[in-house]
C-alpha cells in the first residue's frame, strides 16, 4: 500500500507538488498522468526519498520514507525517468550488485538475475558491456533492477520510453502478473493507451495538484457529455481543458 | 515540396559548433575576460622564458645561433609528434564515435562535404593550443635571430600547412585503424599508446642525466647533449621541410623560402585532398565499422570469481562497492592509462633522490640530504594531493547519474561513504608511503623519520581524501562530462588549493620538530624535556588539524551523497 498525505514541495517560486494526498491500495495499479511540468517526477522523486518534502508524509508498506527509509526501500523497486546505468558493467554484473544493495544473498542474486535477464530478454547478452546495449535493452535492464529484490512495490517512470512493440506487450502483462500477486504498482506515464489498458486507477496531476482520482469509469463521468464511450487520452485532455478554464 | 539540390554549405555544418561555443562565451562575460586575460599573460610570460633561454644559447660564441636552430627542429618535431597523436584521437572521436557525425551521415549530405566540415573540427581540436603558443615561441625565435619582418607571418604559415598535413594523416591513420579495430578498441588502445609514450619519453629525458652538464660547465658539452638528442632529420619528412623553411627565414636566405613553403603547402593540400577522397569513398563503411564494436565483459570465470574470493572477509556493503568501482576503472582505460605517466613521473622521483650524493660525507652533501629529507614529507602528499584530484574527487561524478541505484535501495550513505573512502585512501596512502618512506631509505634517514612520516601522511591522506569525496560530492555534475573534464574544472581546482593549503598546514607545523630531531640525530644529542614537550604540542596540532578535517569534511561528504541521488 502506497499512503501520501498533504505532500507538498516547492523550488524557490515554483511549485512541484502541491497538497497531494492519495491512497493506492496493495495489488493495484495506479497510473500517474499530466502533462510535461505537472510534478510527476518530483513526485516520484519525493516518494523515493530522492527529495526532501516542504511537508507532508509518504508511507510505502506502512513504512515512512523519511523515518524508516531502509525498511521502505526494502519492499520499493524503483525505475528513474532517465535509467543512467554503468556503462562498463555486464548486466549480470549489475544485477549482482544491485542485488547487493539490497542484502540479497550472493546465491539468491544470481538465481534472480538468471530468471530477470530470461524475463527481459536479455539472457543472450549477459557477458556483453551495458555501453553496447540500445536504450530499450538499458530500459529493460534498468526494469530487472528495480524486479531484483522482488519488492512489493514499484514505482516506474515512464517505463514505456524506447521499449518496442514486443518488449511493451511483455512489460504491461508483468505489470498486471505482479499486480495479480498481490504488488502495488505506482506508474507514471505519457502512453494514456496502455495505462488505459493496464491501471485499475488513475491520478490526474496539473501543476503539482491533484485534480482527478478514480477508476476510468469516474473519470469518464467528469467528461461532460461524452458519456461511457469516451476513452482515457479523451478525458484526460478534456479534465486539463476544464481546469485550465478555471485559471 | 521539392528538396533544395544543393548541398548544405560549409559553414551550415559547422554552424552548431560555432554557436555552441559563441554561447558558451557569451554565457559568462567575465570568466572569458578573465581567461582571455589569463591566456595574454601566459604567453607573454612565454615569450619571456624563450627569450630569455634563446638568448643565452644565441650568446655562446659561434656555436649558439647552431643550438638555438637545432632547439627549433626539436620543437618543431615534438609538435608535430604531438599533434599527430591528438589529431589521431581526436579524428576517431569527431568522425567515427560522435552522435553529430550519425546526423549528417543520415542526411543528403556530400561525404566530402562531411570530411571538409569534420575535418577543420578535427584540425581546431587538435592544433588550437600548439599554433597558439607557437606564436610566442616562434616571435622570441625571430628577435633572437633579428630576422625579417616577414619571419613570424610566413614561419606561422608553414606551421598551419604543417598542422594540416598531419592532421590530414591523423583522420587516415584513425580511419585505417578503425576499419580493422573497432573504434571503442582503436580509441583505447590509442590512450594507452599515448600515455607509454609521454610516460617512456620523460623517463628516457630524465635517465639522460641532464644534470651531468652543470659538471661540464661549457657549451660543448651541452652541444653534445642536445645534437645526441633524437636522430639526425630526414629528407622526407615535413617536419625537416619546416625547419628547412624556418632556417631560411631565420638566416635571410630568400631564395630557399618560395620552394620550401611551396611543397609544404602543396603537400598539406594533396593530403587534404587524400583523406577527402579516400573519405569520400570509405566514410560510410568505416562508420559502420566503428559501431560494430561489442565490448564484452571480463571472463565470467576465473578473474571475476578471483576477485569475489579476494573480497569476501570485507564487510558486503564494502566489497560490493570495491568490486564494482575496481572493474569500472580497470575496463576503462580512460581512467587508468593516466597511471603509466604517473609511474613513470614516480620512477623519476625516486631517481632524483637516488643521484644524490647520498656517499659523500661532506658538510654540503649532508646538507643536501637533510634537506631532501625535509622536502620528502611535502612532496610526497603533493603529488598524493594531485593524485586525489584526478582519482578521489572524480569518484562522486563517476557515481552521480547512475547514484539513483544506490539511492533507491536500503544501503546506508554512510556505508557507501565508507567504501568509497577505502577505495580512494588505500591505494593513496601506499603511494605516499613508498614514495616517502622509500626515499628516506635511499637517504639513511633515522627510523623516528619513517615513523613521523608515516603517522603524518596516513592523518593527512585521510583528511585529503575525505575532502575530495566531499568536494567532489558538492560539485559533482550529472551531464556526463568525462573524468578529465571534471578534474580540470574550476571545482577541482579548489579542491587542489584547499588540499595544498592544509598540507602547508601541516608542514608549516611540522617543520620545526622535524629540523630538531634531525640536528639533534646528527648531532647524537639528546633533546630536553622542554624541547620533547613542544615537539609533541607540535605533532599533536598537525594531528587534530588532520582529524578536525576528515570528520567536518565527511559530515560534509555523506549530506552531499544524499543530495547526489
Amino acid at each position: 500500500m502506497i499512503e501520501i498525505e498533504s505532500l507538498g514541495k516547492s523550488f524557490g517560486r515554483n511549485v512541484g507538488v502541491d497538497g497531494l494526498d492519495l491512497t493506492i491500495p496493495r495489488g493495484s495499479v495506479f497510473g500517474f498522468i499530466g502533462r510535461n511540468g505537472a510534478g510527476k517526477t518530483t513526485t516520484i522523486r519525493l516518494m523515493m526519498g530522492l527529495l526532501v518534502p516542504d511537508q507532508g508524509r509518504i508511507r510505502l508498506g506502512g513504512y515512512d520514507i523519511a523515518r524508516q527509509r531502509e525498511q521502505a526501500l526494502a519492499i520499493t523497486g524503483y525505475l528513474p525517468d532517465q535509467p543512467y546505468l554503468y556503462d562498463k558493467l555486464t548486466p549480470d554484473e549489475l544485477l549482482a550488485f544491485v542485488a547487493g544493495l539490497h542484502g540479497l544473498r550472493r546465491r539468491h542474486a544470481v538465481q534472480r538475475a538468471a530468471v530477470l535477464l530470461t524475463e527481459m530478454a536479455l539472457a543472450a547478452q549477459r557477458g556483453d558491456l551495458i555501453e553496447t546495449f540500445s536504450h530499450g535493452m538499458k530500459q529493460r535492464l534498468a526494469l530487472a533492477c528495480a524486479l531484483v529484490h522482488e519488492p512489493s512495490i514499484l514505482v516506474l517512470d515512464e517505463p514505456m520510453v524506447g521499449l518496442d512493440p514486443q518488449g511493451a506487450r511483455d512489460l504491461r502483462t508483468l505489470l498486471r502478473r505482479l499486480a495479480a500477486g498481490g504488488s502495488t504498482i505506482f506508474l507514471s506515464t505519457h502512453s494514456l493507451a496502455v495505462a488505459e489498458e493496464i491501471c485499475d486507477r488513475f491520478g490526474i496531476l496539473d501543476q503539482g495538484r491533484l485534480i482527478a482520482e478514480g477508476d476510468l469509469d469516474s473519470l469518464r463521468a467528469r467528461v461532460a457529455g461524452r458519456g461511457a464511450g469516451a476513452s482515457l487520452e479523451t478525458a484526460f485532455l478534456e479534465i486539463v481543458a476544464a481546469r485550465e478554464g478555471e485559471w | 515540396m521539392q528538396a533544395s539540390t544543393h548541398p548544405p554549405s560549409l559553414g551550415l555544418l559547422l554552424s552548431p559548433r560555432l554557436r555552441v561555443t559563441r554561447r558558451a562565451l557569451g554565457a559568462h562575460p567575465r570568466r572569458m575576460v578573465a581567461g582571455l586575460a589569463g591566456l595574454v599573460a601566459t604567453l607573454l610570460g612565454t615569450l619571456a622564458l624563450f627569450e630569455n633561454v634563446l638568448g643565452y644559447f644565441h650568446a655562446l660564441g659561434e656555436i649558439g645561433p647552431l643550438l638555438t636552430l637545432r632547439l627549433l627542429e626539436l620543437l618543431i618535431v615534438t609538435l608535430a609528434g604531438v599533434t599527430l597523436l591528438s589529431s589521431t584521437i581526436a579524428a576517431l572521436s569527431i568522425f567515427y564515435l560522435s552522435d553529430e557525425t550519425a546526423l549528417l551521415l543520415a542526411s543528403p549530405v556530400p561525404l566530402r562535404r562531411i570530411h571538409h566540415a569534420r575535418f577543420v573540427e578535427t584540425l581546431v581540436a587538435s592544433s588550437w593550443m600548439v599554433l597558439v603558443f607557437s606564436v610566442p615561441a616562434l616571435l622570441a625565435w625571430g628577435r633572437v635571430h633579428d630576422a625579417h619582418g616577414a619571419f613570424l607571418p610566413l614561419a606561422l604559415l608553414a606551421l598551419v600547412a604543417l598542422l594540416v598535413l598531419l592532421t590530414a594523416t591523423g583522420i587516415l591513420l584513425a580511419s585505417a585503424i578503425v576499419l580493422v579495430l573497432p573504434a571503442r578498441g582503436a580509441r583505447d588502445g590509442l590512450l594507452i599508446a599515448s600515455a607509454l609514450l609521454i610516460g617512456a619519453g620523460l623517463l628516457a629525458l630524465r635517465l639522460a642525466r641532464p644534470e651531468r652538464l652543470e659538471g661540464a660547465g661549457d657549451a660543448g658539452g651541452f652541444a653534445a647533449f642536445l645534437l645526441g638528442l633524437g636522430a639526425g632529420p630526414s629528407p622526407w619528412l615535413p617536419t625537416t621541410w619546416t625547419s628547412d623553411l624556418m632556417r631560411a627565414l631565420l638566416g635571410a636566405d630568400a631564395p630557399a623560402v618560395p620552394l620550401r613553403l611551396g611543397l609544404l603547402v602543396t603537400s598539406a593540400a594533396l593530403a587534404v585532398e587524400a583523406s577527402a577522397s579516400l573519405l569520400g569513398r570509405v566514410l560510410p563503411l568505416a562508420w559502420s565499422r566503428a559501431q560494430s564494436g561489442r565490448g564484452k565483459g571480463g571472463p565470467p570465470g576465473r578473474a571475476n570469481h578471483l576477485l569475489d574470493a579476494l573480497l569476501r572477509p570485507l564487510p558486503r556493503p564494502l566489497a560490493l562497492f570495491f568490486a564494482k568501482d575496481l572493474r569500472l576503472f580497470l575496463r576503462d582505460p580512460a581512467q587508468w592509462s593516466q597511471l603509466l605517466l604517473l609511474a613513470a613521473l614516480g620512477a623519476i622521483y625516486v631517481f632524483n633522490f637516488s643521484a644524490l650524493p647520498i656517499a659523500e660525507t661532506t658538510a654540503v652533501a649532508v646538507l643536501l640530504r637533510d634537506l631532501a629529507q625535509l622536502a620528502n614529507l611535502p612532496l610526497a602528499a603533493f603529488v598524493a594531493a594531485a593524485l586525489a584530484v584526478r582519482f578521489v574527487f572524480t569518484m562522486p561524478a563517476l557515481e552521480a547519474r547512475t547514484f539513483w541505484l544506490v539511492r533507491s535501495s536500503p544501503i546506508m550513505l554512510e556505508h557507501v561513504w565508507r567504501a568509497k573512502f577505502t577505495a580512494g585512501y588505500l591505494p593513496l596512502l601506499a603511494v605516499a608511503l613508498a614514495m616517502a618512506v622509500g626515499t628516506n631509505v635511499l637517504l639513511d634517514a633515522p627510523a623516528s623519520t619513517h615513523i613521523i612520516y608515516g603517522v603524518t601522511l596516513a592523518l593527512l591522506l585521510a583528511a585529503i581524501v575525505s575532502l575530495g569525496l566531499a568536494m567532489g560530492a558538492t560539485h559533482a555534475p550529472r551531464d556526463g562530462r568525462s573524468v578529465a573534464q571534471v578534474a580540470a574544472g574550476p571545482a577541482a581546482m579548489g579542491y587542489m588549493t584547499a588540499s595544498l593549503g592544509l598540507v602547508a598546514a601541516v608542514v608549516a607545523l611540522e617543520l620545526w620538530p622535524l629540523t630538531r630531531l634531525l640536528a639533534a640525530s646528527r648531532a647524537r644529542e639528546p633533546l630536553g624535556t622542554g624541547a620533547m614537550l613542544a615537539i609533541a604540542v607540535c605533532f599533536a596540532a598537525a594531528a587534530a588539524l588532520c582529524c578536525g578535517v576528515t570528520v567536518a569534511a565527511r559530515r560534509g561528504g555523506i549530506r552531499a551523497l544524499a543530495r547526489l541521488g
